[in-house]
């Protein structure tokens, strides 16, 4: 009888610790809307994290469902070491969404890190079109002199390049000395009256789409100039006002009649900060669809890192 | 003959397809169909017309990405000039397995499974038509397998053209064998779709590598091997797609070394009929870059440098130009092995002409190993490695000196940053283009304008205390004049001077290992010992996060000197008074209203950071010779950086095409490699960590060595 209850402790004992170790449960939920505000029923909502496996090697594993009537989704996992938790969404016909949530990295007793409530906007598709569309990572082949660029050539407008008509114009000068000294700026014109560019302040709702920008471009807001700048000399504070992460929609090939009314445009978007910058140009005239087929890219030969894959 | 002329689609063109005799003798120099002039009839004048069939076996032998068929042309390959390639002799597995890519780990057994296919395969000289018979063979072991494959044409599709002068073979005609040989038998093949005008694909698109990941591996025997004409190739059978659709790649490999060439043959029942070859030389890869071993201390891992053409027997055509790879931290000479073979064969891919060197240096001092599964090798003391790194910077630029005309280009990796822009810096090492990768080296060093990050002050020093700069370690050499060598120890602008050199900064804002982190080191979970750091590490996904900054952060605040941080300087107060006080009866430390405007000449003997360690520092008679002597290791270990890593970061003295996030370089990106990212950023799919540019596949990451082979003119 003594051997076999020290059996049955020792049985006991990996569940006793298992037990002990998970004191902790994050709980989250998921609310699905879209674009009207209105929750999306049946949306796939999904939660995945990192965790250790017990090999060392870094897993995935995730928890998934359908949002209800009011396009909620809840869940909890225990928490077994997981980070980076993130939290997406996704349905037919709308354009997925997600965003990260760095749980609990580095305090994983902290209890305030385990509750957290998302809202994911599901944009619908619109009407994905073809575009003009590249990754532009260069300056213009001249510094300090205002260089044209043809959005449908992909090239610059000069002596050899193959761009014939410029959309945009680029002036770049740079300047570094030293670390501590130097001036970078870029001034983006344009050639016809009527063209511009204005910026796209993003809705905090909207940073998780898979379309990043609005199905549209707006009819007016555009700015006939764009000066950028980054800079730092001694004694000076730095300057820095370029973001990556930045959208702008544009206008070009702007023809006016005699009331000055925009007869004819091309609208557009871009992606990023000057002069690393994605741009998207629709082909057809006063079509102010910037939402992009990346199956359909009307520039071809573009070298691998030039593609677009975002819509 | 009098005339040899190229067809094309059944009519006898003008151009010649090589050289003939008055006497028949007929030396190609182009594969396809050929119509073949007579010598005109003595008495008619009349002049006949037949057909010949050139055939050939086709490689990209200048690995430009275009296979040229011509004779003397840039992909000609001849037993004067073969092709060469490396051995599949690493270990391979998935999108970002293996063995770190070291050559001749276990050659014959390795986790390709070569050897074990050859040994296992039955007998597969099977007629034309007949296969499907189920035999084992080796498979291509993941897409990091797939840049140990070589693409060969075969280049026999004029062999079914019929025109009006000739038939060619009839595709249902069974009586014809196709079969690949090899005398050393070390070769295997594997089926592919690809075409002469897209084969790259195999490497670069990756629902072509995905097919390919684990594709059958056919062995290539003394004794041949049929081709088999059931294998479905795209939309039909292999002959039948060569005939029509322009395929014909295979993809190749080879155990071991051997000078034996691919040999094609032809049979028509028992009748050879034709015969081509492709002349190989094909040895260890480190045959065929160089390597310099720079390090302090003898290691027996270490490999003999290879420094001239006889060490590197089969080092392919190079241009005029040098590429020197720089390994990073924790990386001992095996593994330095690995990483570097790794690089080579993607530059190679990317077509990249220079030479390449390969340099080993001391950047893995107390590494050891833990037996925590997944985790590896760890080294636990960044801050001697720092130092490491500094004492070596002299020796690499001399050897940079010591490299044969044409630019240097250098790329390194984390740590290998230090000792590059130390070279640059303080050796003005020959650089003309340099490409920081993954840098674990701080924003300040080079920009010395960078703004101080708060999330770098340790949370004694800031929160409520708010002490000012002045005080801080990082800034304390500010109360010495530029005479006094103590004035050089800071981070700030101490790597910032490139001479000539063209810098570029390859940061991942997907890092891990130099991602930001605001909050205070978890030292107490860390652990005082190596063991308990690796077991720490293990725990916290992604496997080494926000390391980098930690160790900033612990200088002085460290259990410990050798894990993670020290336990002098940095962030650590001076307990001495008058820095702490008793104020009725409770023990103080002075507040920063008091200290702030402590006089300079105090703090330069007196400092308000720990001195303990360094003592002579402190004292006016020896403190500048002090530093002088101890300065990078100072610096390494007691003199924490107030700006985050540039790996992880842009550098805002750069400008923007010199600063490239490898995130946007990713073409797509492995399931469960790095948390997803999208849809941030224009073609980011997961994290780009660390090592991943060594780690993860070649399908994945070939943008950046393009981009390296592109800005360095190397092709």
């Amino acid at each position: 009888m003594k051997r076999l209850t020290i059996f049955a402790i020792l049985l006991l004992l990996p569940k006793l610790t298992t037990a002990q170790s998970a004191t902790n449960t994050w709980h989250a939920m998921i609310k699905v809307i879209g674009e009207a505000g209105q929750p999306v029923v049946n949306a796939k909502a999904q939660m995945d994290w990192n965790v250790n496996a017990p090999n060392g090697m870094l897993t995935f594993d995730k928890t998934e469902g359908l949002t209800d009537t009011n396009g909620v989704f809840t869940t909890s996992h225990e928490a077994n070491g997981s980070t980076d938790l993130g939290f997406s969404a996704s349905k037919e016909g709308y354009y997925s969404a997600r965003i990260g949530y760095p749980l609990a990295y580095a305090n994983d007793s902290d209890p305030a890190k385990w509750n957290h409530n998302v809202t994911l906007l599901l944009k619908q598709f619109g009407r994905p079109i073809a575009m003009y569309a590249k990754y532009v990572d260069e300056n213009p082949p001249t510094l300090g002199q205002p260089i044209g660029y043809d959005l449908m050539a992909g090239d610059w407008v000069c002596a050899g390049h193959k761009g014939m008509n410029a959309d945009f114009i680029f002036q770049k000068w740079t300047y570094r000395k030293s670390g501590a000294d130097y001036e970078y700026k870029v001034k983006v014109t344009f050639p016809k009256n009527g063209d511009g560019i204005q910026i796209y302040a993003i809705p905090d709702l909207e940073k998780g789409s898979g379309l990043r920008s609005p199905h549209e471009a707006p009819v007016d807001g555009y700015q006939p100039e764009l000066s950028k700048e980054r800079s730092a000399h001694p004694g000076q504070p730095a300057k820095n006002d370029s973001d990556p992460s930045r959208i702008y929609l544009f206008r070009v090939r702007t023809a006016k009649d005699h009331n000055g009314s925009v007869v004819s445009a091309h609208y557009g978007k871009i992606y990023g900060d000057f002069m690393q910058f994605t741009y998207y140009l629709n082909p057809t005239p006063n079509d102010r669809n910037i939402e992009f087929d990346p199956k359909q890219n009307l520039l071809g030969n573009l070298q691998p890192a030039e593609e677009v894959s975002a819509p | 003959m009098t005339n040899a002329f190229v067809m094309t689609n059944g009519v006898v063109t003008t151009n010649t397809a090589g050289i003939v005799s008055p006497y028949g003798d007929f030396f190609p120099t182009q594969p396809g169909t050929v119509a073949m002039v007579t010598m005109p009839d003595v008495n008619s004048g009349a002049q006949g017309t037949g057909v010949v069939r050139v055939i050939s076996l086709n490689v990209d032998a200048n690995h430009d990405g275009t296979m040229d068929f011509t004779y003397q042309g840039p992909d000609f390959v001849s037993p004067s000039k073969p092709f060469r390639f490396w051995a599949n002799d690493d270990q391979d597995s998935g999108d970002y397995g293996g063995n770190g890519g070291v050559p001749g780990y276990q050659p014959w057994y390795d986790a390709d499974g070569f050897r074990e296919s050859v040994e296992k395969v039955v007998p597969i000289w099977l007629p034309w038509g007949v296969g499907g018979i189920d035999v084992t063979v080796g498979r291509v072991a993941g897409r990091r397998d797939l840049v140990d494959f070589f693409p060969v044409y075969l280049n026999v599709g004029s062999l079914f053209q019929s025109n009006a002068l000739s038939a060619g073979i009839s595709l249902t005609d069974t009586n014809y064998t196709f079969v690949l040989s090899q005398a050393d038998g070390v070769l295997r093949f594997v089926y592919t779709d690809l075409t002469p005008m897209n084969y790259m694909n195999y490497l670069r698109d990756t629902n072509e590598s995905g097919s390919l990941a684990s594709a059958p591996a056919w062995p290539i025997l003394p004794t041949g091997t049929v081709l088999n004409n059931w294998v479905i190739t795209g939309t039909n059978n292999l002959f039948s797609d060569i005939a029509t659709q322009n395929r014909g790649i295979i993809l190749v490999d080879a155990a071991t070394n051997t000078t034996q060439p691919l040999v094609l043959t032809i049979y028509h029942g028992t009748n050879q009929i034709v015969q081509t070859s492709l002349s190989l030389n094909i040895t260890g890869v480190e045959q065929m870059f160089r390597n310099k071993n720079l390090l302090v201390e003898p290691d027996s891992r270490a490999v003999p440098d290879r420094l001239t053409d006889a060490q590197v027997p089969n080092e392919p055509d190079t241009a005029d130009a040098n590429f020197v790879f720089i390994h990073g931290y924790n990386v001992n000479p095996t593994q330095a092995r690995g990483v570097a073979a790794d690089v080579y064969k993607r530059m190679y891919w990317s077509g990249s002409h220079a030479k390449f060197w390969a340099v080993t240096w001391y950047g893995y001092d107390t590494q050891g190993s833990f037996g925590i599964p997944g985790l590896g090798d760890i080294t636990c003391d960044y801050h001697v490695n720092v130092d490491h790194a500094f004492n070596t910077s002299s020796n690499l630029s001399v050897f940079l000196q010591s490299l044969p005309g044409g630019p240097i280009t250098v790329a390194a990796h984390s740590l290998g940053n230090m000792l590059t822009l130390s070279a640059l810096n303080d050796w003005n090492a020959p650089i003309a283009n340099y490409f920081m990768m993954d840098a674990a080296v701080a924003v300040e060093a080079i920009d010395s304008g960078a703004a101080t990050q708060p999330g770098m002050i340790y949370s004694t020093w800031a929160s409520t205390n708010n002490y000012a700069s002045r005080l801080y370690a990082s800034d304390w050499w500010t109360m010495f004049t530029n005479t006094d060598a103590r004035s050089s120890l800071a981070w700030s602008g101490r790597l910032g001077n490139f001479h000539n050199a063209q810098v570029y900064d390859f940061y991942s804002s997907g890092e891990e290992v130099l991602r930001t982190n605001t909050i205070d080191p978890p030292l107490i979970s860390i652990g005082s010992t190596a063991a308990s750091f690796a077991s720490y590490l293990a725990t916290h996904s992604p496997i080494a996060s926000f390391v980098w900054v930690w160790q900033e952060k612990s200088k002085g605040v460290g259990l410990i000197d050798t894990v993670l941080g020290s336990t002098h300087g940095g962030w650590k107060f001076n307990t001495n008074a008058p820095y702490y006080y008793t104020n009725n009866g409770v023990l103080t430390h002075m507040p920063n209203s008091q200290a702030s405007l402590l006089p300079a000449s105090q703090l330069q003997t007196n400092a308000f950071f720990d001195t303990s360690y360094d003592y002579l520092l402190f004292n006016p008679l020896t403190g500048s010779a002090y530093a002088q002597a101890n300065g990078n290791r100072i610096l390494s270990d007691a003199i924490p950086a107030l700006t985050w890593p540039v790996g992880s970061n842009p550098v805002p003295s750069f400008d923007d095409n010199h600063n490239k996030d490898m995130m946007t370089l990713e073409n797509g990106w492995p399931i469960g490699r790095g948390a997803p990212r999208w849809p941030v950023g224009t073609a980011a799919f997961g994290e780009w960590h660390h090592s991943d540019f060594h780690e993860v596949a070649y399908t994945f990451t070939y943008h950046l060595f393009d981009q390296y082979v592109s800005l360095g003119n190397l092709k």
